[in-house]
């Protein structure tokens, strides 16, 4: 009757714990994304990070940690890289592992190494050299900025009604790029070949017209998901947000595994701690 | 205290036991309800004797002309001997009028009716036929394609369903020998039986608002040489395989989309080209007689509930 009793008793406990807020869902997205404020420290002459905020008063830790331990970056994690009083980068660059879902370059100058960008802003004043695929990138006013890789999107913007007075370098493919100042965009281009994307702050575009589209097609030889221009990029501003937008909508047609998956989860934990108490008893 | 663990154990052993009878029930359940609500739609199934074949011309047979129905429906010019069938699914049609049209792959489950409803995409997406809550849902015809005048493209959204009902076996297209051997869709609509030949097979995804890639989701209509490019060109080049199959500004094609989970919001993905027109139904729907009164043509003699 004792058994029947505690049985009775764990199931109730069961039963409450799935009924209680939040514990009859699964979470399966990833944690939410932390920022990582990076600054050159000219008296050390290295680069030194910080989590959620820089605080002038505290040094900061190493950029290894970047990659290492458990407070390494993750994929759709945010990095801001801000200005020193020298706005000088050192020699060493940086290098993250994973796939950021936003990249800020505040007044600032760094080569950095990453497994790929959702969002990247170089704000002017700044100077950038990043390695990754960039899927939307943005250079504001008189900044300098080289990507190394592929950009899907690239967006040159004067904050103000003047010419775009940017230097930008592509190695790899350009999908889409736009010049805009205030007063909206001037002028869009498609489809570059690989490392021919070159924009002068005094000349203007300087890409062999051989190498580009001004019309939307995407071209031919693509293998991957190439653009198409049935419409407008939409415009964003920058910031510190990983948010790169929501999904269109179109209608999901999954079968839902959720309680299957809860009762599966139940069962492994009440499997596991069977086990554990049995070792317990046998020690 | 070696009591206390033995006590606690054998409840914990018996609980993780329950709890997997209880998670792989869920399982058997869905599949037979699954099932159940598919030999539900088997209902919705022709009768054997339909689809008799009528002369247009003859007036006892058929009182709309075969030339008053090419006004509805786009570069499809009349049948040169004006044969017009009963459509097999015409009690479909008028049981619900949100049914667009009937889809059928030979030799496979997908043998469905197909909803369009405007005011309400997602309607059917867990509803049956009937409109009544339904796992498996109805296929559904994606609010921007249209039949009447024809889009460029069809795009027929449908559960993958672990049953295998709806678009639950769409994935066996993965197989290029599979593919040969369920190459032709037939899509039957009001007026006009219409077939399709499998032209590419991928894996793609919903994407972002934000993101400038290709999406199939967002083509339903060419009006250009390069707004058809684009599309020809992205399918072809993302296909798993090539299906020989070529295509033609001035195509029209049906799309079949369904959930995978190789990404986040994964979908696969089989595109077809309209290659030839079947039969021409006869027209049963509510006709304006010369005295002004409503006539329906031959309904099936059975009372019809519209939803």
């Amino acid at each position: 009757m004792k058994g029947f009793k505690k049985l009775v008793s764990l199931f109730a406990a069961a039963a409450l714990l799935t009924l209680l807020p939040s514990a009859g869902t699964l979470q399966t997205s990833a944690a939410n994304p932390t920022t990582y404020y990076l600054k050159y420290d000219t008296d050390q002459g290295e680069w030194r990070m910080q989590i959620g905020e820089w605080l002038d008063d505290y040094e900061g830790r190493e950029t290894y940690y970047l990659n290492e331990g458990s407070e390494a970056v993750k994929d759709g994690d945010i990095i801001v890289i801000l200005s020193n009083e020298e706005n000088a980068a050192g020699s060493s660059g940086l290098t993250v592992n994973a796939h950021l879902s936003n990249l800020t370059v505040n007044r600032a100058s760094v080569v950095i190494s990453t497994g790929g960008v959702d969002e990247c802003h170089v704000l002017g004043d700044s100077y950038a050299a990043i390695t990754g695929n960039v899927t939307n990138g943005y250079v504001y006013d008189n900044a300098k900025c080289t990507f190394n890789s592929n950009v899907t999107n690239l967006r040159l913007v004067a904050s103000t009604a003047n010419d775009v007075d940017t230097d930008v370098s592509v190695g790899g493919t350009v999908s889409y790029a736009s010049v805009s100042n205030a007063g909206g965009v001037i002028k869009e281009y498609y489809n570059f070949v690989a490392g021919t994307f070159y924009y002068d702050n005094a000349s203007g575009l300087m890409t062999d017209p051989s190498n580009y589209s001004t019309t939307g097609n995407a071209p031919a030889a693509a293998a991957q998901q190439t653009s198409t221009q049935s419409s407008t990029p939409s415009q964003s501003t920058p910031s510190g947000s990983g948010s790169s937008g929501a999904y269109d909508d179109v209608p999901k047609t999954g079968e839902s595994n959720l309680l299957f998956v809860i009762l599966l989860a139940a069962s492994a934990l009440s499997f596991a701690g069977c086990m554990v108490l049995n070792l317990k008893k046998e020690r | 205290m070696n009591t206390l663990k033995t006590k606690f154990a054998i409840p914990l052993g018996i609980a993780a036991v329950i709890f997997l009878a209880a998670a792989l029930s869920t399982l058997v359940y869905d599949y037979a309800v699954s099932l159940h609500d598919q030999n539900h739609l088997a209902q919705l199934q022709p009768p054997a004797d339909v689809g008799e074949t009528k002369d247009a011309n003859d007036p006892s047979q058929t009182d709309v002309s075969a030339g008053d129905l090419s006004v509805s429906v786009n570069e499809i010019p009349p049948p040169p001997a004006h044969q017009l069938v009963d459509n097999p699914y015409r009690e479909s049609f008028l049981a619900n009028e949100d049914m667009a049209a009937w889809i059928k792959i030979e030799g496979t489950v997908i043998d469905y009716p197909v909803m369009w409803t405007p005011r309400d995409e997602v309607y059917y997406l867990y509803r049956n036929f009937e409109g009544k809550e339904d796992k498996n849902g109805c296929l559904i015809l994606d609010t921007d394609s249209s039949l009447d005048p024809l889009t460029t493209n069809l795009i027929i959204h449908g559960h993958n369903m672990r049953s295998g009902a709806m678009f639950g076996s769409l994935t066996d297209y993965e197989d290029e020998d599979y593919c040969k051997e369920h190459n032709i869709i037939t899509l039957h609509t009001e007026e006009y039986e219409r077939r399709y030949e499998v032209i590419a097979v991928f894996r793609s995804q919903v994407y972002k608002k934000t993101d400038q890639v290709f999406k199939f989701y967002k083509f339903f209509q060419a009006n250009t040489q390069e707004e058809f490019d684009d599309f020809y060109q992205n399918i072809k080049a993302l296909s798993l395989y090539d299906t020989g199959v070529t295509a033609e500004f001035g195509n029209h094609f049906i799309t079949l989309s369904t959930c995978t989970y190789h990404v986040e919001q994964g979908r696969f993905v089989v595109v077809a080209k309209e290659i030839e027109t079947g039969d021409w139904y006869a027209p049963f729907r509510e006709t304006q007689s010369e005295n002004g009164q409503e006539t329906i043509n031959e309904p099936g003699g059975q009372n019809y509930e519209r939803f």
